[in-house]
């Protein structure tokens, strides 16, 4: 037992070296430090500024029923996902628990005239709206038919101003509010074949969203993809990637970061990312993708003829028809488009449209074939002469106003109530697959995707789709109009907007109206006192306003009782304005059926 | 090999203890209750959880004890090594050495280590949370006002970003972003790790320092927010948005750097340890190698010491330690040179006085007849002649004393003395003796008393040479006694028989007790001329004690007296352990008072 102890002992000790070895050889770093200063950064100074408020649109102590419907109803404006809680905030508590409209935010025209009626403790409110679509997500409005509703609202009054009692499950959003609180902006996305950009218009909350954080939200919703006019005729996006951070502009350059995703092309994200960026001013700041560490930027002038409605600065020549000849409007520019000449003998022509392409034209020429009876010819050109000139099988009694679809190869012609399709190198001129029938006009975007059509009165918007040799037209919605009635010709005024011409039925006078392609934004483009009279307008032309210049539009050009404006509610064209009208030509009466070389 | 140390139980405070330790315990359970406390209720039981922390307490005494015990023998078992090995104490002290030495510089290497790896880490972070700093302004800088509801979103975005993955939660190696707003409560902390609670790991000073001094700032941190404790480098910056201050913070785990930080401190501490060992090992070689020539000395000079004077010690090398062999070696000669030549002097001093006394003896003889013929004539011749013949006569007889004193001492010198033991009662010798110098005690007025037991006390010894002792013992008594009578004790132990003379006459100085033994020599010499002995007496009967295998010693103060002790053993060829009777007389300290203290003077 003695002997045993010290052997004990040493083990012990052995032991205890051990642990104590193993924990000095464990210790590592410090747990934990004092705090070490560096030096001072930045001083803590703000910089002031506050943008936006929130919450935004709330109901507001107000005793004036008339004002508290329209707040109340300008409340929807804003991100639609909220819209119903907004809305929600004007009502009294069993109101508020109660009221659960479908989250479709209905974008309306609102009747001038709302009924108030009093009512023992409050009001009842009345209003008329005429449905013009919904506010979908990622700033899309969805065209709707058009369609008229009476809704009553009750309003009772409380201690701190009014409250709604009663509404019906409904989210109305008038469209004068989605003017005032929206932004108007367009996105842009690659042609199917990747050719051009095709512009998508969308809606920025203005409201509740400060400026600079639109960019972000753009990009965020360039990335979602395209609305569903635009799907059949534009290609997926070069990227699966997502957005990361912010977007933000930097030595006037924007710079966009995103995920690392497997097939991104960010030179052409690049120059899309550029023109969805550019401000409603013209001004597009370079863009810089990054992927990862890759950067990506688009070449400076390159991205420019990326977008159709670009035109290098040409001014676009005003056309007409005198005596069955085209005739040049105005005097010689030196900036304007050159205009072929068609060859002398050619004459009789009725209507015509001219497109350019690249340094090529193309034209569309309606002419008199005898016995009252209508032809159409395909004519190619290059910058100063029509060199050829091919006849279609097309005869008919009744031609609209044609037009060649832009940055393609052939046209289209309202014969006879179908849209027929013209090329420069085929005698047959088919009907176009997907058109409705009764179309009366037609109007192709820039981008020669998006279609605008009057047909049996109904105003549509639809993708043009060019599978190779097969082209057909899909997605065809019709457009609602707030006011204006059997619309008789329309034109691409922008990027995102037509203008109609059609009757104003309160005043029973013909009026030239801008609608947004989605039928959201409808606004008269003449003033009503000055008006056209109640001759319908039988030929609208317009050039779209080249988003990269700050000049002012080019006016509308039109044709009534056989006579053509260039500003709407002014006075016909003569043959003096005409660029070398030819001897007599004042005797040959005035010029008809006014059009664009853009 | 450490020491128990004294633990407390925590759980019991040291005011609840019932038994401090140190203090006398309080009255035992059995003890009869105070007489001034009637009413108190008797047998008062203590709760059991007492009685275990009484229990547990004696226990902890007790281990605490037998831990002081073993501690107490471990180092008086130290003691005793350190003090006889001296390889030992150079290699512990080496070691001890060694030990600072190694742990003080593996602690700065291992702490300058450490601190260079969290120095360099937060360099890293520096310049990755500059540029953190700097894409955070960037993206914050569209969100104008707190109460943004897509601040938190970009928040968020902004600190996996910054964590090194853009959209999912960083890797469990990397860094922990977090953004923290001091002055705007409505805003959450946000962190890449949105799951863990990362505000734990920003101390409040860190964080006054970011936010209110506006500096960069980092501290190391240790953090269980992935369930298992890991250190981080916790880098705060400062971020100014246009709705407030913020603060970013980079919370960067140092696992790689850690363990770097463990190999280093390991690798420090076995390298310290193989040196320590080593330097143990090489003090314990050197120790050896010096300590065993030394070693190899102090035996040969034992050797020497115990007469073996032909014992050398082996020179090898020309080192410090040849020298000394080599010098010892010739102490050694010279010491046996020394010695031999001694030895042949008293050799020849020895044959010298053996044969000049033999040669004496015959003409001595001679003499002596002659000498006795005159002096038994002497009635015949002149009164001054006679008085001659007398002188003649008694200077002969001492003459012939001396002689054979001197025969006696060079037989003892020259080894020749033989015991003749034989079974002899001592009382009547002693008796014998007394009656001798009756005479001589009468004319000197110191009268001899016995002090013998009534029976016999036989031992074996040879009588002729005893009754010399005894007669030179109590003659000398009786010569010193100076009127004083002289006491003679015999008495038996045993195994041993003691005679002890005491007188008190003129004593012993201080010293002279050893120096009474030496051959002729006398304290007064002048003195001794009268009585007329030749100081040999003594050591001849020291030489017979010794051939009897017994002790003769002597004690005395001046003044007071001595005493002389013959110690026999009771039968011959016993080794003496015990005397019957004290050196020391019972009276001696009354009389030694008298005189002055022998170890008194300096
Ligand atoms: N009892 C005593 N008291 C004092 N001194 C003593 C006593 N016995 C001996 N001595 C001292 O010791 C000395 C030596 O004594 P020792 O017996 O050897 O010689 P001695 O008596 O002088 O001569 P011897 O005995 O040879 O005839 C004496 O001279 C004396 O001085
Ligand atoms: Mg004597």
């Amino acid at each position: 037992m003695n002997r045993a102890r010290p052997r004990t002992r040493a083990a012990l000790s052995a032991l205890s070296c051990l642990a104590l070895l193993s924990g000095l050889a464990g210790c590592g770093l410090p747990g934990t430090s004092d705090v070490v200063v560096q030096e001072r950064v930045g001083d803590a100074a703000l910089p002031a500024g506050d943008e936006g408020t929130w919450p935004l649109a709330q109901r507001a102590s107000v005793r004036d029923p008339k004002e508290f419907m329209r707040t109340m109803l300008s409340a929807a404006a804003g991100d639609p996902v909220e819209a119903a809680k907004r809305v929600r905030s004007f009502g009294d508590a069993p109101l508020r628990s109660r009221w659960e409209p479908p989250a479709t935010v209905h974008v309306v025209d609102l009747d001038e005239d709302m009924a108030i009626d009093p009512r023992p403790g409050g009001f009842e409110a009345t209003i008329n709206v005429t449905f013009l679509g919904e506010l979908a997500d990622h700033g899309v409005v969805l065209p709707r038919p058009r369609r008229a509703a009476t809704y009553k609202f009750d309003i009772a009054e409380g201690p701190d101003g009014l409250y709604l009692t009663a509404a019906p499950p409904v989210i109305l959003l008038p469209a004068a509010d989605l003017r005032q609180y929206f932004e108007q902006r367009t996105l842009y996305f690659w042609s199917a074949d990747g050719a051009y950009l095709v512009p998508d218009v969308r809606y920025v909350p203005r409201r509740d969203m400060p400026r600079n954080q639109w960019p972000t939200l753009l990009v965020q919703w360039l990335l979602r993809g395209p609305s569903p006019l635009l799907r059949p005729v534009v290609r997926a996006l070069p990227t699966d990637a997502d957005l990361v951070g912010n977007v933000l502009s930097q030595d006037s350059r924007w710079s966009v970061n995103l995920t690392q995703a497997p097939d991104t092309d960010g030179r052409r994200l690049a120059t899309q990312l550029r023109w969805t960026l550019a401000g409603p001013t013209g001004r597009a700041d370079a863009v810089t993708v990054r992927v990862d560490r890759d950067r990506f930027g688009d070449e400076d002038s390159r991205y420019l003829v990326a977008n159709p409605a670009y035109r290098a600065e040409q001014e676009p020549a005003r056309l007409c028809l005198l005596a069955g000849r085209v005739q040049q409007i105005g005097g010689p520019s030196p900036g304007a488009v050159s205009v072929p000449y068609l060859p002398a003998g050619y004459r009789g022509l009725v209507r015509a449209a001219y497109q350019r392409f690249g340094s090529r034209r193309y034209g569309v020429l309606v002419r008199d074939a005898g016995r009252g009876r209508l032809a159409v010819d395909v004519a190619t050109a290059d910058a100063n002469r029509f060199h050829r000139i091919l006849p279609t099988a097309l005869r008919a009694r009744v031609v609209g106003q044609p037009t060649w679809v832009p940055t393609r190869e052939f046209g289209l012609v309202p014969v006879d109530g179908a849209l027929r399709l013209v090329r420069p190198s085929a005698a047959a001129a088919p009907v176009l697959p997907g058109a409705p029938g009764g179309v009366t006009a037609v109007a192709v975007a820039p981008d020669g995707r998006r279609v605008v059509l009057v047909a049996g009165g109904q105003l549509y918007a639809a993708a043009l789709v060019a599978d190779g040799t097969a082209i057909s037209l899909t997605a065809r919605t019709p457009l609602p109009l707030s006011e204006l009635t059997g619309p008789t010709a329309v034109a691409w005024t922008a990027q995102g907007a037509v203008a109609v011409a059609g009757r104003q039925p309160r005043i029973g006078q013909t009026q030239v109206w801008s609608v947004s392609v989605d039928g959201a934004v409808q606004e008269p483009l003449q003033l009503p006192n000055q008006g056209l009279g109640t001759q319908p307008i039988t030929q609208l032309s317009a050039v779209v306003d080249d988003p990269s210049d700050t000049s002012p539009a080019d006016p509308v050009m039109y044709e009534a009782n056989k006579l053509s404006y260039d500003t709407v509610g002014g006075s016909p064209v003569t043959v003096a304005e005409l660029l070398d009208p030819g001897p007599g030509a004042d005797r040959r009466g005035y010029p008809t059926a006014p059009f664009y070389l853009g | 090999m450490g020491t128990v140390s004294p633990t407390v139980d925590p759980a019991v405070p040291a005011a609840a203890s019932p038994e401090p330790a140190g203090s006398p315990a309080p009255v035992p359970p059995e003890a009869p209750p105070a007489p001034a406390a009637p009413l108190r209720r008797p047998a008062r039981r203590r709760p059991p959880a007492r009685r275990l922390v009484r229990l547990g307490l004696r226990y902890l005494r007790l281990g605490w004890r037998s831990a002081r015990r073993g501690a107490r023998q471990l180092t008086v078992g130290v003691r005793t090594v350190w003090r006889r090995s001296l390889s030992f104490r150079m290699v512990s002290i080496t070691t001890a050495a060694a030990t600072v030495l190694v742990a003080s510089f593996g602690y700065l290497l291992a702490w300058s280590s450490g601190r260079i790896l969290i120095e360099g880490t937060a360099a890293d972070v520096r310049t990755r949370i500059a540029s953190g700093v700097t894409y955070a302004e960037g993206q914050l800088s569209v969100h104008g006002h707190p109460a943004d509801p897509r601040l938190p979103g970009t928040l968020s975005q902004t600190a996996y970003f910054l964590a090194g993955s853009p959209s999912r939660p960083s890797q469990p190696g990397g860094p922990i972003v977090a953004f923290k707003a001091r002055n705007l409560p409505d805003l959450r902390p946000t962190s890449s790790e949105q799951a863990l609670d990362v505000t734990p790991l920003i101390s409040a000073e860190l964080e006054r320092q970011v936010a209110q001094e506006s500096r960069l700032a980092y501290q190391v941190r240790t953090g269980t927010v992935t369930g298992r404790p890991v250190k981080y480098l916790v880098y705060g910056a400062p971020l100014v948005t246009r709705f407030g201050t913020m603060q970013l913070y980079y919370i960067w785990p140092l696992s790689t750097q850690d363990d770097f930080a463990r190999q280093i401190q390991f690798t420090v501490l076995v390298t310290g340890l193989a040196l320590i060992a080593l330097l143990a090992v090489l003090a314990n070689l050197v120790t050896r190698m010096v300590v065993n020539p030394v070693r190899v000395a102090a035996r040969t000079a034992q050797r020497l010491s115990a007469g073996l004077l032909d014992q050398r010690m082996s020179v090898r090398g020309e080192d410090d330690l040849a020298l000394l062999a080599a010098s010892f070696n010739q102490m050694a000669g010279n010491l046996q040179r020394q010695i031999v030549r001694l030895e042949e002097m008293s050799r020849l001093q020895r044959r010298f006085t053996s044969d000049v006394s033999h040669e004496l003896r015959t003409p001595l003889t001679t003499v002596r007849m002659a000498a006795d013929l005159i002096f038994s004539e002497r009635d015949e011749f002149s009164p001054a002649v006679t008085r001659s013949a007398e002188l003649l006569q008694a200077e002969l007889d001492r003459f012939e004393s001396l002689l054979s004193d001197l025969l006696e001492i060079s037989r003892f010198d020259a080894g020749f003395a033989v015991l003749d033991l034989e079974p002899t009662d001592l009382v009547p010798m002693l008796r014998r003796v007394a009656d001798q110098f009756a005479g001589l005690a009468r004319s000197a007025g110191a009268p001899v008393r016995l002090d013998v037991p009534e029976s016999a006390v036989i031992a074996d010894v040879d009588p002729r040479r005893i009754e010399r002792v005894l007669r030179n013992l109590v003659g000398n008594a009786i010569e010193h006694a100076e009127g004083a009578p002289v006491e003679v004790t015999l008495a038996a132990g045993d195994a041993a028989v003691a005679i002890a003379v005491r007188d008190r006459g003129v004593g012993l100085k201080p010293g002279e007790e050893k120096l009474v033994f030496s051959r002729f020599w006398r304290a007064d010499p002048s003195r001794a001329r009268q009585t007329g002995g030749t100081g040999l007496g003594l050591s001849i009967s020291l030489e017979d004690a010794r051939l009897h295998g017994g002790w003769l010693e002597a004690w005395g103060t001046p003044g007071g007296g001595a005493q002389f002790r013959l110690t026999l053993p009771l039968r011959g060829g016993d080794r003496l352990i015990a005397a019957p009777l004290p050196l020391v007389p019972a009276d001696a300290a009354v009389t030694e008072g008298i005189g002055p203290a022998p170890e008194a003077a300096p």
